[in-house]
């Protein structure tokens, strides 16, 4: 956390509340992107990003600084946006366990991570919008917002370990849908 | 350079529907303003309480004390009656406070929009 960061907290703390402006201007473009990768319907997203921004402010005497400003918002937006999810029972694509447990991790990388062209692009990002949620969540943190695997455990509450793992099957789980489109 | 999966995702999280809306701090912020005023409120209730019971107490056993010295035989009708207004005047007085204290706040904030017009954070 930086020195600004860490004054700016203090401020709120204190008392000076228009302070916190700062914080919903530096971080709700990521918040905003975030929980619209989870929700998909606009009103529900800026209705979720205000959510997640007041309850911020409520818990802000209370953050220790032990992980960055943007992990722990991004923990709050997170949590906030997935429990809507749950609300409203979102349906999500299931695949073929054994499809996907078949594929092999070189295949993979070679589909996912080969040097962008345009019509790979396009069938994986109607294969992203047809994911579980909490696996949008999961590859935007990572390769939207950029976060280390360690962070992204941190904001989803799982083990690093645990992270591996779903990361590497919502991978699978895009190649087998990819690759089954027809 | 960019990979496939980076390049879809990125393209797929920057489309408008995923920028907030030009009015969405300032809404965010009115939000928090009028939660940290009615937080302050709360704070000074449960504060009046405290003292006024606190009071309260401290009078009845005043109270009490000298009722038992001056007057043995009217002792409750003379304690309870003292501690009920003890804590009746010290609730009055910290509500009194936090009632003028919210009217200052929206004269200023009135005056401050007829000066300036609908501008900043006013509820």
């Amino acid at each position: 956390m930086d020195q600004l960061e860490r004054q700016i907290i203090k401020d709120v703390v204190a008392g000076r509340t228009e302070r916190f402006d700062w914080i919903v201007r530096n971080y709700s473009q990521r918040v905003f992107a975030l929980i619209a990768r989870i929700v998909p319907c606009r009103e529900d997203v800026e209705e979720l990003a205000q959510d997640t921004f007041i309850k911020a402010f409520d818990r802000l005497a209370d953050f220790r600084g032990d992980s960055s400003v943007a992990t722990w918002i991004y923990r709050i937006a997170y949590t906030t946006a997935i429990s809507h999810t749950r609300r409203r029972h979102m349906p999500a694509v299931t695949i073929d366990e054994t499809l996907a447990a078949d594929v092999a991790d070189a295949d993979v990388d070679s589909l996912l991570d080969s040097p962008a062209d345009a019509d790979r692009e396009a069938a994986l990002s109607r294969a992203i919008e047809r994911l579980a949620p909490d696996e949008r969540a999961l590859i935007t943190l990572h390769y939207f917002s950029n976060l280390p695997l360690a962070e992204v455990a941190q904001v989803t509450g799982l083990t690093l370990s645990n992270v591996k793992v779903k990361l590497m099957r919502t991978r699978r789980k895009l190649y087998t849908l990819i690759t089954h489109e027809d | 350079m960019k990979t496939n999966l980076q390049n879809a995702i990125h393209n797929l999280s920057s489309g408008p529907r995923f920028q907030p809306a030009p009015g969405f701090s300032a809404a965010v912020m009115k939000r928090i303003a009028r939660r940290a005023r009615r937080r302050r409120i709360a704070n000074r209730v449960a504060i009046g309480l405290v003292a006024a019971a606190i009071l309260g107490l401290a009078g009845y056993i005043i109270a009490r004390a000298l009722a038992s010295i001056t007057m043995p035989a009217f002792s409750m009708s003379v304690t309870v009656p003292v501690a009920v207004i003890a804590a009746a005047c010290t609730a009055m007085m910290l509500g009194y406070d936090s009632i003028i204290n919210r009217t200052l706040s929206r004269h200023n904030d009135k005056s401050r929009k007829q000066k300036f017009g609908n501008i900043g954070n006013f509820d």
